[in-house]
């Protein structure tokens, strides 16, 4: 019975944190600040391949 | 054919470019000449191409390898001239002149000419060469010569300009591994003559304009034009004042007919899928909170979002379609005529059609745009026209309180209903941007100029990739951030746990999700709505399809079996406590019409604010844009909710 609880609570603790996560880094990116790999996240649907730009090429 | 020679008077670079760092070259060239496409033979990334000017409006980087030292590659967005007219303009220019912040300087230019329109493109090679930087030129698309009755003298061209020429075909990489060689060799190869005689400084602004007409008497044969050529007499027709806009209609309701027709029994696939991955989950785990969890909350919330992954397939396809036909040009330029008087550049069109698409590149590409009111106005709208995100809600909503009548054959009542939604979204997006150009944002307002491009018969190899990509990003959406949703409002509603007996209804009313919706349904309840309803629309500011993941998780779709149509059946005949139906049609039209207007996608508040200036001052038009849709959306709402029970749609589906 434990193991069932454990599981559960782990998957929505990795789901919690990966929520925060997503939101942090969201707002550094409207700041211009943190992202590095694309202008919003990249989830959009632009289905631009911007990679892994380190020079910031989605900055301004 | 020789294209690496170079003559002229001889100038010796001194190129200092330590031996561990890559080759960096940039592409250059005017909009929709090819470079993205060239990018892409290139390095073998997959960067967006389509078929009209001002598709990339970022610089982005690429690389391949030869003979074992590794090559930079830099896209740039297309420019007429070195003058920046724009802010995508001076993106590329600030490459090209080195001054690009946290960017090493350029060591080779490539500057792509398209072939068929060499004179217009030979305005900024010849800039470019004045330079004085390495310079690679690249007559793209020059399969296309012989079909337009042209033939370029590639030595002459070369002899002339002093510069190296290469031809090429980007869509099919011919004439890519002579470009690559190019590259290398460029840093060592003499200065064109142009950098140490500048056309302009030779003879007056005019100078540029008749040296290059000189040139092109040199180097260009044309075949004597017979009548109108078939583009031309195509023209005639989809730019017609009045054929223009009632075929791009028709086109549209066709597409939008095709995503109920042909994606229904596509989507009853997914849907077995799906149930016999629950089926499989049931039978492995043993009852309890994991088995719950995983069927109910993650097969549940995001089964019932990929159940229209062939819906937004057909979706993309149809845009992509559009795009590299080079239909899109001309929709623009048939929008273009009804935009003006609303106070809206012709610019702004190209943004407003790519919103169809998803809002944050129709923001980035608000950078072509070169007046900052008219940008301004566009990002304020561009979100009300319908992104991909809104379609599973429309369609589940559609197949839920709109029957599929026949009318006029092909048709029925659901795709037309859907064509409605996208024009209301646009007619929308129109009207707030002349409500803005008249108040807020008040400007003059200037005449389009676009380059319409030549009609093309999309690739079926790019068009699969536009695709493929765009599902991609979908599927990503699904497995991240609508997982984790769906995670966190299993939670919400299993806990706290009623008594064990409770009925679902009941543990659902008592949970967390409960309290949340009961807190939240005044909101709602003048819409016509419950606090069910409440709660998905809540959830789904984080991401629309949320709406959709929500309402299955509520209404328990991977309890039963069934196929891709179950969780609009079971909204259709969702009961209150109370024993009635919970919702009426004019309450799922009034929850329709607050999709169409609501800005519920932190991607798109997110680039608004970067777009819009950054900081405080990004915050507060992104701050005002979602205040104005979702003002605009409840509004909306409410109004086609008690307009709807006016004329008696209060009864239920």
């Amino acid at each position: 019975m434990w193991i069932d609880r454990m599981s559960v609570a782990v998957i929505l603790l990795a789901a919690s944190a990966y929520l925060a996560r997503r939101v942090v880094r969201r707002v550094a990116s409207a700041f211009g600040r943190g992202a590095s790999s694309g202008a919003c996240g990249t989830d959009c649907a632009c289905g631009n391949d911007f990679g892994t730009d380190p020079r910031g090429a989605h900055s301004k | 054919m020789t294209a690496l020679a170079a003559s002229g008077p001889v100038a010796t670079r001194d190129v200092v470019r330590p031996a561990a760092r890559a080759l960096r070259v940039a592409l250059v060239g005017n909009p929709n000449c090819g470079k993205s496409t060239l990018f892409n033979a290139l390095t073998g990334r997959r960067q967006r191409v389509a078929n009209y000017p001002g598709v990339t409006v970022e610089r982005v980087e690429g690389s391949y390898v030869r003979d074992g030292a590794s090559v930079t590659v830099l896209d740039l967005p297309g420019t007429y001239s070195l003058s920046p007219d724009s802010p995508d303009e001076a993106i590329a220019l600030d490459v090209v002149h080195g001054r690009a912040r946290g960017i090493d300087p350029v060591d080779v230019m490539v500057v792509v000419l398209d072939a068929e329109n060499l004179e217009r493109h030979l305005f900024l090679a010849t800039q470019v060469l004045e330079l004085g930087l390495p310079a690679v030129l690249v007559l793209n698309r020059s399969d296309r010569l012989a079909a337009a009755g042209m033939s370029i003298d590639v030595v002459e061209l070369i002899h002339t300009l002093g510069a190296v020429v290469v031809p090429a075909v980007a869509t099919t990489g011919e004439g890519i591994e002579r470009l690559r060689h190019a590259i290398a060799r460029a840093v060592q190869l003499p200065k064109s003559w142009m950098s140490e005689r500048p056309l302009d400084a030779a003879g007056g602004p005019g100078a540029r304009y008749r040296w290059i007409a000189s040139v092109m008497a040199r180097t260009v044969t044309r075949a004597p034009r017979t009548g109108r050529s078939m583009s031309d007499r195509v023209d005639a027709v989809l730019l017609h004042g009045a054929w223009g806009p009632l075929i791009f209609l028709s086109v549209m309701a066709i597409a939008f007919q095709a995503l109920f027709t042909v994606a229904h029994p596509l989507a009853d696939g997914m849907q077995a899928i799906l149930n016999a991955g629950a089926a499989g989950l049931r039978a492995t785990l043993p009852a309890g909170n994991l088995q719950s969890l995983l069927v109910d909350g993650v097969l549940g919330g995001v089964g019932s979002v990929l159940v229209f992954v062939p819906q937004i397939a057909i979706l993309f396809l149809f845009i992509g379609v559009l795009e590299d036909s080079g239909y899109l040009a001309r929709a623009a330029f048939v929008m273009d005529r009804y935009m003006r008087p609303l106070g809206l550049q012709g610019k702004s069109v190209i943004p407003l059609l790519s919103g169809y698409a998803c809002a944050v590149p129709a923001i980035l590409a608000t950078r072509t745009i070169q007046h900052t009111k008219e940008r301004l106005a566009t990002t304020m709208v561009v979100p009300l026209i319908s992104c991909s995100a809104r379609l599973p809600v429309y369609a589940l909503l559609i197949a839920a309180f709109i029957p599929a009548t026949s009318v006029a054959g092909f048709f029925t009542l659901q795709g037309i209903a859907l064509l409605a939604m996208y024009l209301l979204g646009t007619v929308a997006a129109l009207g707030s941007a002349m409500l803005f150009r008249r108040t807020i944002l008040r400007s003059a307002t200037r005449a389009l100029i676009i380059e319409l491009p030549p009609y093309v018969l999309p690739s079926a190899r790019v068009l699969a990739a536009t695709v493929w990509q765009r599902v991609a990003v979908f599927l990503r959406r699904a497995g991240t951030v609508i997982f984790a949703i769906s995670v966190l409002l299993w939670a919400l509603e299993s806990y706290p746990r009623a008594t064990r007996a409770a009925a679902a209804d009941v543990q659902l009313s008592q949970s967390a999700l409960g309290h949340i919706g009961h807190a939240v349904e005044p909101a709602v309840r003048p819409l016509g709505l419950d606090w069910k309803i409440g709660v998905a629309m809540a959830a789904s500011f984080a991401a629309r399809e949320v709406f959709v993941s929500t309402m299955a998780t509520m209404y328990g779709v991977s309890r039963g079996s069934g196929e891709s149509g179950a969780l609009a059946g079971r909204l259709r005949e969702a009961r209150g406590a109370d024993g009635r139906l919970s919702y009426s049609r004019a309450a799922a039209f009034g929850l329709l019409a607050f999709y169409v207007f609501a800005l519920m996608c932190t991607s798109t508040i997110a680039v608004t604010v970067r777009e819009t200036g950054g900081g405080w001052r990004g915050v507060g038009w992104a701050a005002f844009q979602f205040t104005y849709m979702l003002a605009l959306a409840w509004g909306s709402a409410f109004m086609v909710y008690r307009a709807g029970l006016a004329i008696g749609l209060g009864g239920f589906a």
